[in-house]
């Protein structure tokens, strides 16, 4: 596996971004429309252009969301273009209801289209579906509301807001021709084996060798240049996801970052030492859980959450 | 005009009015579908605009309730709620208002809207209240509606609805009406709007900190992203505005009078208790400047809003600086506010707008204007019916045609009243006091008739005796009727008289001598005189002889292009002034 990703990153190092988008979309010519395409449009330039492509390790492994140059220019492009500036750029589009310096894009990689980076185009066929966390079956647009209330702990758009549409637009859009009701490959994370041997002074270490080059010291994030939002998001304090969040699990957090982290190097750290950084960042302070409240601390004080 | 006084009490009315409009603002605003920030833009731009260029001096600008429904109910069929489009649309709706406005005031027609029925504008209002409160009994439940749809599939949706209803939203939303109508009962003078809000918001607090604010489940208004100078601009390219001018055009006409309406209603009723001089056509100019320029700085359309402006007076505000203050006040809350009104549960507002809508159902007016006229019973009931059903801009249309047919029914509906025997008497001409034409004096009559002295005269022919002329004149009346005709007798009105000289015919066969008393009688078209005529005809063919009293010279045109004059002859008429008349002046000289 390392040796694949070695061999791809090394190949696309060398490449500049224009021969790299005409290789790609001759590729995209000649191979299944299954093939995995890289997204080709970065959302803020000064992400390095590899760490932002898809890198096909086998063709047709993995769906292939459309590209965005394949936006249709009428009102539904609009709204499909609309629900990708506010996915990739949350804070500015719905600033309405965005309440940290995360954008969707935080979580699902690559503008919602990385594999095993809970990519948009597996879910939607999904939806609806029934969740253990609110034990109801949730439509796409509900769950959108828990996105927007835990990880951007925000405020929840209501189901009939403009914003609400536009997202739900451009995942519909980013899965066109994905099958309904299937778990496609790659779908959600990868996963990570069960070990009860968890260490984060550990993952302390692994975090600050592999991590705070880009996520800051004390999880703080690096912004862009210009002082408007993250280029990489902040981890933990004020501007990051809630202690309600998914990401707040250390199991789900461990597989996002065995999956997608370090960014450009997936699958590059073990199970082990992707937990352990899982619970050194679990263990640090973050907004509260909305859920939690004193009606519950009061009656019910062992209960867990 | 301005000294240390007036512009201290205006300080005082102004601020009051800035902290009284905001939650009308943001509440409004999301009445017409629109994001909260443009409520607040509204409440901004046109009060200031209104203020410097309109005429009343107390007048307060800024969003109303029944435009933003009938903005709501325009924009609904074109785009998304709250989305760009939407926004656009209400933006050029703004611009096309105003332009509609600015014409009205320029061609100084802003008197008609005097003339709107004050019936048909509390139908009108009444009905707007009504609405919104159904419209908004989803929000209050914190149940999602299908919005801007008819009111009667509205409440169905309201009923299936109960089962979902979140029971924290319900009661958030009870806590504020409640309080609201406490501090309106028991504490008239403070302003229970913004209590209100206070109160439910903190009841909100308060339950999302003892039960946890996802699990209460509460939809909030959210952050505003507010900007000093918001920008905008009209549409009216095809691909945009193309789709939605067939709805769009009408609205905007409907929207600039029914912004007129109420603003000449407010300024007049604003005028009465200050005793300013309003010059109408200048406010009417004023309205069509502020929505004008407050489509270039995000507003939907406004107009005067007539509870602002009541408050506004009765807090002290003077002349418009309190306008003015007002909106700097507004301006410095907002900036403070922002971030608590984002936490603002939707069923705050829609308890805030429920009783809004509650004070638009006036009691007190609808049992006046109920109790005052038989027929406005039936204006109010159509309107009303219309305004619920039909939608407001329809409403609007047929509120305009029912104040145009009870200004003429009324204006102008004759009395006709038929007198017989000794009540009949006194319309027998009396020879001392009254001449006929023929007394006139001039070369030829003064031939025609020996006086005594046999030379022309310069007195007023009314002290010349009428026994001295050779006159015939009308002695035996057996079977007359004296037919009593007061009002206008024109082509809409001869229906009465007709039926008043069909019932005649029946008593008295057609042969009786017929005295028409028309002093009263303010108006006489050709219709109305033919109708008389004929009636002459017929009774002068049977024999009998028709007389006919008339106030003055005023009507003798008409009398005589109709060829009334000639049948009846005009030793038959009678004029009770003779002065007056400038034909009779023509005559001495």
């Amino acid at each position: 596996m390392k040796c694949f990703f070695l061999k791809w990153v090394l190949l696309f190092g060398f490449c500049n971004v224009n021969a790299l988008s005409v290789a790609a979309e001759e590729l995209g010519q000649n191979l299944d429309s299954l093939e995995v395409r890289p997204s080709l449009v970065n959302p803020r330039l000064s992400l390095p252009t590899q760490l932002t492509q898809v890198h096909v390790i086998s063709p047709g492994e993995y769906f292939a969301p459309p590209l965005v140059a394949d936006i249709p220019d009428d009102r539904f492009g609009d709204m499909v273009r609309m629900g990708r500036n506010i996915f990739i750029n949350t804070g500015v589009y719905a600033e309405r209801y965005a309440g940290n310096g995360l954008n969707c894009s935080s979580c699902h990689l690559q503008e919602g289209r990385k594999p095993h980076g809970i990519p948009l185009w597996a879910a939607y066929g999904r939806y609806p579906m029934y969740r253990h966390k609110t034990r109801t079956v949730v439509t796409l647009e509900e769950r959108i509301q828990d996105c927007f209330i835990y990880s951007m702990d925000g405020i929840a758009p209501t189901l009939d807001a403009p914003e609400m549409k536009a997202l739900v637009t451009y995942t519909k859009w980013l899965s066109k021709g994905a099958p309904v009701g299937v778990d496609l490959p790659g779908r959600g994370l990868p996963n990570v084996s069960r070990t009860q041997d968890l260490d984060p002074t550990r993952g302390k270490i692994i975090y600050e060798t592999h991590c705070e080059f880009c996520h800051g010291k004390n999880g703080k994030g690096k912004k862009y240049i210009n002082g408007e939002g993250y280029m990489f998001p902040p981890l933990w304090g004020s501007e990051s996801y809630n202690k309600g969040a998914g990401m707040q699990r250390i199991r789900t957090l461990a597989k996002f970052i065995k999956g997608n982290m370090p960014l450009g190097a997936s699958f590059s750290l073990t199970d082990q030492e992707s937990l352990d950084t899982a619970i050194y960042i679990w263990l640090q302070e973050r907004p509260k859980n909305p859920k939690v409240n004193w009606a519950m601390d009061f009656f019910f004080p062992n209960m867990v959450r | 005009m301005l000294n240390r006084e007036v512009v201290k009490a205006d300080i005082v009315a102004g601020v009051t009015a800035g902290v009284l409009i905001l939650p009308q603002a943001i509440a409004l605003a999301t009445l017409a579908g629109l994001p909260p920030e443009y409520g607040l833009y509204t409440s901004i731009f046109p009060v200031m605009f209104a203020a410097l260029f309109g005429s009343s001096w107390h007048a307060m600008s800024g969003p109303n309730t029944a435009l933003s429904i009938l903005i709501a109910f325009t924009i609904a069929p074109y785009a998304s709620i709250a989305s760009p489009e939407w926004i656009q649309y209400a933006v050029t709706l703004a611009f096309m208002a105003g332009i509609i406005q600015v014409t009205l005031g320029m061609l100084r027609l802003g008197v008609i809207f005097n003339y709107f029925s004050q019936t048909v504008t509390i139908a009108l209002i009444t009905g707007v209240g009504i609405i919104i409160i159904i419209s908004q009994l989803g929000n209050f439940m914190g149940v999602l509606m299908n919005i801007a749809e008819p009111i009667e599939d509205t409440l169905p949706q309201v009923i299936y609805g109960i089962s979902r209803a979140n029971g924290f939203a319900v009661s958030v939303g009870i806590v504020t009406v409640l309080s609201g109508l406490l501090i309106k009962h028991y504490y008239p003078k403070l302003p229970f709007l913004v209590i209100a809000v206070i109160v439910g918001m903190l009841f909100s607090a308060g339950l999302e900190l003892t039960l946890g604010a996802s699990n209460v489940g509460l939809d909030k208004l959210g952050i505003m992203s507010l900007s000093a100078l918001p920008l905008s601009s009209p549409d009216f390219s095809p691909e945009n505005f193309a789709e939605a001018s067939q709805g769009l055009l009408p609205a905007a006409f409907v929207i600039a009078f029914l912004g007129l309406i109420q603003a000449s209603l407010i300024a007049r009723a604003m005028a009465i208790k200050s005793g300013q001089r309003i010059d109408i056509n200048q406010e009417v100019l004023g309205q069509g400047i502020s929505n004008l320029a407050g489509s270039f700085v995000s507003c939907f359309p406004s107009c005067s809003s007539f509870n602002r402006s009541a408050s506004n007076f009765e807090s002290g505000g003077r002349t418009p600086l309190s306008a003015l203050i007002s909106v700097v006040a507004l301006a410095i809350l907002v900036v403070f506010a922002a971030p608590l009104i984002a936490h603002m549960p939707i069923s705050v507002m829609a308890a805030i707008l429920l009783l809004v809508g509650a004070g638009l159902i006036k009691k007190s007016d609808i049992k006046k204007t109920l109790l005052e006229k038989k027929e406005n019973r039936l204006i109010f009931g159509l309107i009303l019916f219309t305004t619920i059903y039909g939608g407001v801009d329809y409403a609007v249309f047929l509120g305009i045609v029912l104040s145009v047919i009870a200004y003429m029914r009324n204006a102008s509906k004759p009395e006709i009243e038929l007198l017989t025997g000794k009540e009949a008497q006194q319309y027998f001409p009396q020879p001392d006091s009254v001449l006929s034409v023929q007394d006139t004096v001039t070369k030829e009559n003064l031939e025609h008739y020996p006086s005594s002295e046999n030379q022309y005269s310069l007195l007023p022919p009314k002290e010349r005796k009428y026994s001295e002329l050779s006159v015939e004149i009308p002695k035996q009346f057996d079977h007359v009727t004296v037919l009593q005709i007061s009002g206008s007798l024109f082509f809409g009105s001869v229906l009465r008289l007709e039926d008043a000289l069909t019932g005649l015919r029946k008593e008295d066969g057609g042969k009786g001598d017929l005295i028409i008393s028309g002093e009263n009688l303010q108006l006489i078209d050709g219709t109305g005189a033919e109708v008389l005529m004929r009636e002459a005809q017929s009774r002068i063919k049977t024999g009998a002889r028709m007389l006919l009293w008339l106030r003055n010279h005023n009507h003798d045109a008409v009398l005589q292009s109709s060829g009334l004059i000639k049948i009846i002859s005009e030793e038959n008429i009678y004029y009770l002034k003779e002065n007056n008349s400038e034909n009779h002046q023509d005559n001495v000289t």
